[in-house]
């Protein structure tokens, strides 16, 4: 299966299901290439319990799975202080 | 007095070393401008909480030199995150796009002075604070009028925006500045949050495909779809799809020019804490900075990511100081119903 292929399975629940099951910390799971792959980030350090590849429809896909994710935000939350006009 | 640039280089590694170790509260350390030549500057968060067994080891007082070097400290009190990986190799004080500039272009700092001046008044945002973001690059409304683009979160206060009423400065300023007067907010694209239980793997998570928003030019204000001079790179023109492994760079009022690599696309993630609640976004594409540098940081949200070549390929809103995450741009300008100029 190409990455192209791939990116129609990442954001059904079906997908998620099986790569993180009942995980329910921040993640993002996306596709890569070189094997196409998905690749999942986690916040646990320790991610011997996520899937290494998972079943879709027959076809066995590679998940790399990467842990110490840090929830991303958005980022203008920086303020900057000035001095009054 | 300054000295030149290369007395400078020669002593950085010391410079270093010292600065951080005399001043814990210390985030980044550079050379910069002093006077007509160079001397080092240091960033201090002196909103960081350190504890009292840090600061017994810091100098007494504030070094002002070092190795005949001068050094400057400028005070900032933006938050600051545990991951990040190393300071920025640019101090704050080299990013020009901070700085007011005519005309307009890409990578410059703006600001929603009516959104921040209601956030002030409801006690969310401290007296002396403005919220900034980047403006992306220059895009053609359906009416034919043109308009920054950015992110919903940096024009449009993350919904709270008022379309044909807020006014968007460049650079920013606490109250409302005519000579700063940039564009008014358009349209934006509103983010939906999911219920806090609410994961993909139950179905019962509301995706977001975009962070964005359009501002309108002021008729009055120039602009070019190019960067500063000073940066020495490829302007915006056209877009492109972000695939796996393409090397794209940015500009943002933060931390300026940054190099990075496509890790991933058609990315669901989740949850990030907006103010309407826990959103999370699919079809987006992860960017990670060259050679173990940040990619972006707080600031930076609404800067657009091209390709090596020029081709915008999104709109950079989110991250982790690991990982940078952004929107397609075709997925941007679909749903605000414009292209780009």
């Amino acid at each position: 299966m190409n990455a192209k292929q791939l990116m129609s399975y990442v954001d059904q629940p079906e997908t998620h299901q099986k790569i993180v099951g009942d995980y329910d910390g921040g993640y993002a799971l996306g596709v890569t290439e070189n094997p196409p792959a998905f690749l999942l980030r986690v916040e646990p350090e320790d991610v011997s319990h996520f899937p290494t590849a998972v079943d879709i429809h027959g076809v066995k896909v590679p998940v790399v799975v990467k842990g110490s994710f840090v929830r991303p935000v958005p980022i203008d939350r920086g303020t900057q202080a000035i001095s009054p006009d | 007095m300054g000295v030149s640039y290369q007395s400078c280089e020669d002593v950085l590694d010391t410079a270093v070393n010292e600065l951080f170790d005399s001043d814990p509260q210390i985030q980044a350390v550079g050379i910069a401008r002093h006077q007509q030549a160079f001397g080092f500057k240091a960033v201090k968060n002196a909103a960081k909480i350190v504890p009292a067994s840090a600061m017994a080891g810091a100098a007494k007082k504030p070094l002002k030199a070092i190795k005949k070097v001068p050094v400057t400290i400028d005070t900032v009190s933006s938050d600051i995150e545990a991951h990040f990986q190393v300071p920025h190799i640019q101090a704050a004080s080299f990013i020009p796009e901070r700085s007011q500039t005519t005309p307009l272009v890409c990578g410059l700092q703006i600001q929603n002075v009516d959104d921040d001046d209601r956030q002030r008044k409801a006690g969310a945002l401290g007296q002396g604070l403005i919220i900034i973001g980047t403006l992306g690059c220059f895009v053609k409304l359906a009416d034919g009028s043109n308009a920054i683009l950015s992110n919903n979160h940096v024009l449009a206060g993350e919904n709270r925006g008022i379309k044909g009423k807020d006014r968007i400065l460049h650079p920013g300023s606490l109250t409302f500045s005519s000579a700063q007067q940039a564009a008014t907010l358009t349209d934006f694209v509103a983010l939906k949050p999911s219920p806090n239980n609410a994961r993909p793997a139950k179905g019962n998570v509301v995706f977001n495909a975009v962070d964005a928003a359009v501002a309108a030019l002021t008729a009055s204000v120039a602009f070019s779809q190019t960067y500063l001079p000073s940066r020495h790179q490829v302007a915006p023109h056209g877009t492109g799809t972000p695939k796996v492994g393409d090397k794209v760079f940015k500009i943002g009022r933060t931390t300026g020019l940054t190099h990075g690599t496509i890790t991933a696309i058609g990315t669901v993630v989740g949850p990030i804490p907006y103010d309407p609640g826990n959103c999370w976004f699919n079809q987006q594409f992860e960017i990670v900075g060259d050679n173990g540098t940040m990619f972006s940081d707080h600031g930076d949200s609404g800067s657009a990511i091209l390709s090596t070549t020029g081709e915008v390929v999104g709109l950079l809103y989110a991250g982790n100081g690991t990982q940078t995450y952004a929107c397609p741009i075709q997925a941007v300008l679909s749903a605000l119903n414009c292209t780009l100029l």
